[in-house]
């Protein structure tokens, strides 16, 4: 579904991503992990176009979208919930939610609204408040909400954990597994290597801008390099 | 909005336009007259540039350049082209209104392309720049009067016509808000990143906000140049952009209604302190020391008195109670000091100083503008005379 191929991204001088070749293929999960400033976040923006790579090779579908703007590319399918949430904390939680569908003109968007509320029944009852007076935990729950409000074929996740309680990640990943079991191919980037191996059909370690292992989640939850170096030993 | 309340504002407007204009071409003096026309002209002008700054988060400060570009366009145009026999008067002023309007909004558009691309405060500098180079390129023009003015511009007046466009900008502006095109341009302002993320086009959005905006200045412009038959350079100074951004950020950035109350003070009230008569030096210190108090007050009040609304304006009400007192007994006090009681201020010298100061004391103890980002709703004024139902957790 999406085949990244030999991709260089830099901010001014600086590289961030190094020759990374990635693929997703329809209906899988699929887990980035690594350090901070490993260039993780780098890699989603320059799939949903928020920086344009250098060089290198972004298809989806079938098609080139490298060239494309980013609403372009949310019209293709790819919705991108960015680090750090960026939910629009002045607005109500109503308002994040039509935003979310800002690309969409079809009539089915009320549905999927009712689809999200069902998801996050949290979010329903506090539909008209702000969004900056949610919890941390309801604030990542809009950010997905909204990420689905353009019904994307691929979901695109900056650290949905960041900042979370445990029982609040198991919930998160637990919704993350759902949303993908209802046919969203689901691309997730995250430094708990462990939640993010464990639901993971395959997975990539980022290290300084460079893919450096990939294989199935079960199997890098047992490499012992992975072990050493993301998982406490 | 429903059918009926949307006949109903059109008739309301409709009906205010056609008052003002009876009622003060009628019975007022044309100096009076002329006051509410540029009052108008500032409304949209307000309006315009809040459209731009409030709404979508750009910063111009060079506004007055495009009501110049639509003022002389207009002008120059009509000098030429204007024949009286042609069309009925108001009808050829609309015609120049829409050219002036297509005018600055091109000329938003030039502008704003290549700057709106960039972050940060490039469009600050460059629209700061174009007032220059428009004013550099009028003084430089003789066809356009040079430093002179441009004259002779046929006298079309129409206070419906101004306060009409005053309403059509407010109208444009709020509804522009109640679509999803309109939470889009909020979205930019809020959030740049995150907008692009929903697939909002951050660009596209800037642009057309900003090309919009320039091209209400564009039509007051022509407004203004038929009006006062004669412009010059100096009507469209770097002051008057600093005035009417002052009135966005005193208004609050982002509030209509903040805006249109904000120009219509702001205007009148140097025009207010002109008239007023001379002040004496007692009078003088006296209402500097209260005024001075009450700022202090207050400004205690709103950053540390967190109590129910009604026991704040209590709280406030006081304040202003005992510092007008206060300013009596100073005032009976120094008049007692020879030197004081005899000198004496005109109000057209203290106009400058009180009109800073009015802005100072608000940015002290309301930085985000008299209106924030609140609207005036009908729903507001409801709410604000029932008794506050307990809101679960959020306040806004
Ligand atoms: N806007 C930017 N301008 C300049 N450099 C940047 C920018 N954003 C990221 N970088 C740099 O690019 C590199 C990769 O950053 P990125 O945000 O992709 O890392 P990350 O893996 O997401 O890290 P984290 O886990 O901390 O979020 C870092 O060295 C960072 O300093
Ligand atoms: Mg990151």
């Amino acid at each position: 579904m999406l085949t990244i191929r030999g991709l260089n991204t830099f901010y001014g001088a600086i590289q961030a991503l190094e020759d990374v070749s990635i693929d997703v293929e329809q209906g899988e999960i699929v887990s980035i992990i690594g350090s901070n400033g490993a260039g993780k976040s780098t890699l989603l923006r320059s799939i949903s176009g928020l920086v344009k790579p250098r060089s290198g090779t972004v298809d989806f579908e079938g098609s080139t979208i490298q060239e494309l703007g980013s609403d372009q590319i949310v019209r293709r399918g790819i919705g991108h919930s960015p680090e750090g949430r960026r939910i629009f904390t002045n607005m109500s939680v109503l308002e994040n939610l039509q935003l979310g569908a800002f690309t969409r003109s079809d009539g089915e968007i009320q549905k999927d609204m009712d689809h999200v509320m069902e998801r996050f029944p949290r979010l329903r009852e506090r539909l008209k408040q702000n969004a900056g007076t949610l919890s941390g935990g309801e604030q990542q729950m809009l950010a997905i909400g909204r990420a689905l409000m353009s019904r994307p074929k691929l979901l695109l996740l900056d650290e949905p954990s960041m900042g979370l309680a445990p029982n609040l990640v198991t919930e998160i990943f637990r919704i993350i597994l759902d949303i993908n079991k209802e046919g969203v191919t689901v691309l997730v980037v995250e430094q708990n290597a462990f939640r993010a191996l464990e639901i993971a059909h395959r997975a990539y370690v980022l290290e300084t801008g460079k893919i450096v292992l990939s294989d199935t989640g079960q199997a890098l939850l047992t490499n012992p390099k992975v072990k050493e170096a993301y998982l406490g030993g | 909005m429903n059918l009926p309340i949307r006949l109903g504002s059109f008739l309301a407007a409709a009906l205010f336009c056609w008052g003002i204009q009876t009622w003060a071409m009628g019975s007022l003096p044309f100096n009076l007259q002329r006051l509410i026309a540029l009052a108008g002209l500032y409304v949209v002008l307000a309006v315009s540039l809040n459209l731009i700054n409030g709404i979508t988060g750009q910063f111009s400060i060079g506004h007055a350049a495009f009501y110049q570009v639509g003022a002389y366009l207009a002008g120059y145009f009509s000098i030429h082209n204007f024949n009286p026999q042609g069309m009925p008067p108001w009808l050829w002023l609309i015609l120049m209104m829409i050219l002036g309007a297509l005018g600055a909004s091109l000329a938003g558009l030039v502008v704003g392309l290549p700057s709106l691309r960039l972050r940060g405060d490039y469009l600050a500098i460059v629209t700061l720049g174009f007032g220059e180079i428009i004013r550099i390129f009028v003084q430089n023009t003789k066809e356009l009067g040079g430093s002179y003015a441009l004259d002779k511009i046929p006298k079309i007046q129409s206070l419906w016509l101004i306060w009409g466009l005053a309403i059509v900008c407010i109208a444009v502006c709020r509804n522009l808000l109640k679509t999803a095109h309109g939470l889009s341009f909020l979205a930019v302002r809020e959030d740049e990143v995150a907008s692009s993320a929903m697939g909002v086009n951050v660009t596209k959005v800037k642009v057309m906000a900003f090309v919009l905006g320039s091209g209400f200045a564009g039509a007051a412009g022509a407004l203004l140049a038929h009006w006062e038959t004669s412009i010059t350079p100096q009507t469209f100074s770097m002051d008057v952009s600093f005035i009417i951004l002052t009135m966005v950020v005193l208004g609050g950035t982002g509030s209509i209604t903040g805006s249109v109350l904000a120009a219509l003070v702001l205007f009148y009230l140097p025009e207010y302190l002109r008239n007023v008569s001379a002040i004496s030096g007692s009078t003088l210190v006296a209402v500097t020391l209260s005024v001075i108090t009450a700022v202090a007050v207050m400004k205690r009040l709103v950053d540390h008195y967190h109590r129910p609304m009604k026991q704040r304006v209590i709280a406030y009400l006081a304040t202003i109670v005992g510092s007008a007192i206060l300013g009596v007994v100073l005032n009976i006090a120094f008049r007692g000091v020879e030197s004081l009681a005899k000198a004496s201020f005109t109000g057209d010298k203290l106009r400058l100083v009180i009109f800073a100061t009015t802005l100072i004391i608000l940015m002290l103890l309301r930085p985000q503008g008299i209106f924030a980002h609140h609207e005036f709703s009908w729903d507001w004024v409801r709410r604000l005379f029932r008794r506050p139902a307990p809101t679960p957790g959020a306040t806004s």
